[in-house]
């Protein structure tokens, strides 16, 4: 655990953090080309198909986010370091927003093809529980302002919440569902049109560099906010005159 | 042009927001938090450089 903290601590250097802030923007320009101009329109949904192209790889991202979460709450609880709680409501920030963003698509492309903007559908509504159990993480955290309680506690919630993400996954199969089934991992291979499974694996590549740059950036905030505290709360030369006195 | 697209464009347009808007709050924050630790230890470098100037009590 050790080793993948100091790899995490190389990348997040300045230089590192803007080598992946132009990494990300290439990524996305590639991905864009490849979904709006590169990969046909769908035989039966015509144009609307293309918001898979980023509703996809938000969800998947957000799944990934959430794994990190519960890998990072799992070392904090057995070593007690703070850099594993830091990188955990790191991660849990930008998953919420990968999941937000995964619902409002879906939500958009549920329009024009469901004829609705939301139903109670399962995989919508584990979706939608999955949000806020998340956003009660970020929550939580400002419960308290003991780091060791709040890490704690956020830790347990980033474990047993990750329970959810299975759930989300699988929702189709298990139940009926409006959603359509899994499209690229299924028994058979992808049954999907060559140009469109590259223009969504070129999708899922850009929005995971995406999530690596937003990392490295809310991990220097989370440092930089950590700093700004301890200056706040070390004692000024003057009271350390008045104790000693 | 198919009456669909304007769902298209919302979808990249919101994304872009999304993505975009968080990137520039997080470098927000980051400024206010390195600005607001810059200012509190240059406070407390004032207090020692007067503290030394008076010599000990």
């Amino acid at each position: 655990m050790d080793v993948a903290a100091r790899g995490i601590g190389k990348a997040t250097t300045r230089s590192g953090e803007r080598l992946l802030g132009a990494a990300a923007l290439a990524s996305l320009a590639v991905s864009a080309v490849l979904s709006l101009v590169v990969a046909p329109p769908d035989a039966v949904q015509g144009e609307v198909q293309r918001l898979m192209y980023i509703h996809v790889p938000a969800a998947w991202l957000a799944y990934l986010a959430f794994a990190v979460v519960f890998i990072a709450s799992i070392a904090y609880l057995r070593t007690s370091r703070i850099r594993w709680d830091r990188l955990a409501a790191a991660s849990a920030e930008i998953g919420v927003l990968f999941t937000a963003l995964a619902i409002a698509l879906g939500s958009l492309w549920g329009k024009p093809v469901w004829g609705t903007w939301w139903t109670w559908d399962p995989r919508l509504t584990t979706t939608a529980m999955l949000l806020l159990i998340y956003l009660g993480y970020l929550a939580v955290r400002r419960i308290t302002d003991n780091p060791t309680r709040r890490a704690r506690w956020a830790a347990v919630i980033g474990i047993v919440g990750f329970i959810d993400v299975p759930i989300v996954h699988l929702s189709v199969v298990w139940w009926r569902s409006l959603h359509q089934g899994s499209t690229v991992f299924r028994l058979g291979g992808p049954e999907i049109h060559g140009a469109m499974l590259v223009a969504l694996l070129a999708g899922v590549a850009a929005f995971t560099v995406v999530y690596a740059y937003l990392m490295t950036l809310r991990l220097r905030v989370g440092r930089l906010e950590e700093r700004a505290v301890r200056e706040a709360l070390s004692p000024t030369v003057a009271q350390v005159a008045e104790e000693d006195a | 042009m198919e009456a669909n697209v304007g769902y298209v464009v919302a979808g990249y347009v919101l994304t872009a927001l999304a993505l975009g808007g968080y990137t520039l709050r997080l470098h927000a924050r980051a400024r206010a938090a390195r600005l607001r630790a810059e200012s509190i230890a240059a406070r407390r470098r004032g207090e020692v450089e007067t503290s030394a100037r008076r010599g000990p009590a």
